[in-house]
């Protein structure tokens, strides 16, 4: 019995690289999907996947800075596939800056798209989730959100607000059978992907004080020694635990993938 | 005195624990600027001696959002002390409309005065730490970014988280500098500041001690910003009277 059958999911952010590689697991398990992005590039990753399953994957074109946008999004998905079972938020910005330096435009940005743009993709997706006593939503955060490490202070703080939302989203939303969960993974092997810049983002040096990972761990941050860094298939198998009736029971929860990096009570 | 020779920047914004902090550091011999929103504020200064008076700067401060009048609060700080060792954010404010309901204004104002009165506070006066290669940071936040309560907004609740995202980068990216970031996470407190937005309010557990008192985020604080505190950053303090052990 494949774990998403039926299920359709909304992923908001979904042209990244690791949304590109979570659809397949999504369509390997039977599901229908929604891409919601800012920009028809992003969709250009999940080309194939689209030709090859063309009833059930549609691509929508829409901001999580927007709440019409979101709206719509869910509307459009409502309309294509019938229901909306699973929310996957993940859209976020890294921006850049250390305390000293961080601009106050790709501050603004940063609260505007990791963090409120969940609170806006969740309450457009809500009606539909509530109606039928049923959800899933999976906030895709950062061990940036949870740990000290040298990202950026954009992406500290909207990445811990993320995890936050999540939980006061998972208490608020319990009642009509919806769980809401983060998950914080560590350095991402995106190397299969060809980068493209981050929209609205002012690059800027790492600070002299960034830390790089705890002693013992490998270049990319894990304690695991012939994996410094997670795969994005081991990622999508997260999310979709996370999108399954096998979670049922987990909510609230910030499920940390980092190759043993928080060894810690 | 622990503070003497020591220059400490307090905000203080929907809440008098921000005041009481910025008195702790002044009888232990800190000069110290508070930043305050309003008038009201100012009544914890009012028995001082003449000589702590002397080590006072206030500036009031219209709006916690406006990068523009923080960085102008910074260069007076700059221009009546020199110099800057101490930067306490004590920046609150409730959330006005019912949690998931909330207007797109509402929610933004909520989040932009919590974590925009923190980072536009701190922002300009690092130069003057990073000069001296010492500082102490700390971020008063609320318990509502730690744990979850029914009624809580969702958005209180994040902003609250965002602070301890701050205090950990801070105390990550600024170490090389020997500049510390902390935050301490407080239930809410006797002058009714801090709640949570709960439907029930978290208590403590200690008799008598339901709401924490100001002097007991003050004492927090100060542990802190202590010279001697050197050895602990990143760390967010969790003061609500044991509100966690049940």
């Amino acid at each position: 019995m494949k774990k998403l059958q039926d299920k359709v999911a909304v992923f908001v952010g979904g042209g990244s690289a690791v949304a590109t590689v979570a659809l397949k697991h999504f369509m390997d398990q039977g599901a229908k999907v929604v891409l919601v992005d800012v920009d028809e590039k992003y969709f250009g990753r999940s080309q194939d996947l689209r030709a090859q399953y063309p009833d059930r994957i549609r691509t929508f074109l829409g901001a999580c800075t927007s709440q019409e946008d979101m709206e719509q999004a869910m509307a459009f998905t409502q309309k294509e596939f019938g229901k909306i079972d699973i929310l996957c938020n993940y859209a976020g910005f890294h921006g850049g800056g250390d305390i000293t330096t961080v601009l106050a435009g790709q501050w603004r940005i940063a609260m505007d798209v990791t963090c409120l743009g969940i609170y806006r993709a969740v309450r457009a997706a809500y009606p539909y989730m509530k109606e039928r006593q049923y959800g899933r939503i999976m906030n895709f955060a950062s061990i940036g959100g949870r740990a000290n490490r040298g990202v950026p202070v954009t992406y500290a703080a909207f990445k811990a607000a993320a995890i936050g939302i999540t939980r006061a989203l998972a208490l608020e939303l319990a009642a009509d059978g919806i769980t809401v969960n983060s998950m914080a993974p560590a350095s991402l092997d995106t190397s299969a992907f060809e980068r493209i810049p981050e929209k609205d983002s002012v690059p800027m040096k790492r600070p002299k004080g960034a830390l790089k990972g705890g002693p013992g761990a490998t270049q990319g941050g894990s304690f695991i020694p012939d994996r410094p860094v997670a795969n994005l298939d081991e990622i999508a198998h997260v999310i979709v635990f996370m999108s399954s009736d096998d979670s049922a029971f987990l909510t609230g929860d910030c499920l940390d993938v980092n190759g043993g990096q928080f060894m810690q009570p | 005195m622990q503070f003497e020779n020591q220059v400490a920047v307090v905000a203080a914004c929907g809440s008098d624990a921000g005041a009481v902090c910025a008195l702790s550091h002044l009888r232990q011999g800190a000069r110290v600027a508070l930043y305050y929103d309003g008038e009201s504020r100012l009544s914890v200064f009012r028995e001082l001696s003449e000589e702590e008076k002397s080590r006072l700067l206030t500036i009031q401060i219209s709006d916690f959002q406006d990068d523009g009048e923080l960085k102008r609060a910074a260069d007076r700080v700059k221009e009546a002390f020199g110099t800057c060792d101490i930067v306490v954010t004590a920046v609150t404010t409730m959330p006005r409309e019912p949690g998931f309901a909330m207007s797109e204004a509402e929610y933004r104002r909520v989040m932009r005065t919590i974590t925009n009165g923190a980072l536009y506070t701190i922002q300009p006066l690092m130069p003057m730490m990073l000069e001296k290669n010492y500082g102490r940071i700390v971020l008063v936040s609320s318990l509502a970014g730690r744990t979850v309560l029914p009624g809580v907004a969702p958005v209180y609740a994040a902003a609250n988280a965002a602070l301890g995202g701050m205090a950990r980068n801070i105390g990550c990216t600024m170490g090389t500098h020997f500049i510390t970031g902390n935050a301490v996470a407080v239930g809410p407190l006797e002058d009714g500041s801090y709640k949570t937005g709960a439907v029930k309010e978290p208590e403590g557990i200690l008799p008598g001690r339901a709401q924490g008192r100001l002097q007991d985020v003050a004492g927090a604080v100060e542990y802190f910003t202590s010279p001697l505190a050197s050895w602990t950053t990143g760390e967010t303090l969790d003061l609500n009277g044991g509100y966690f052990m049940v």
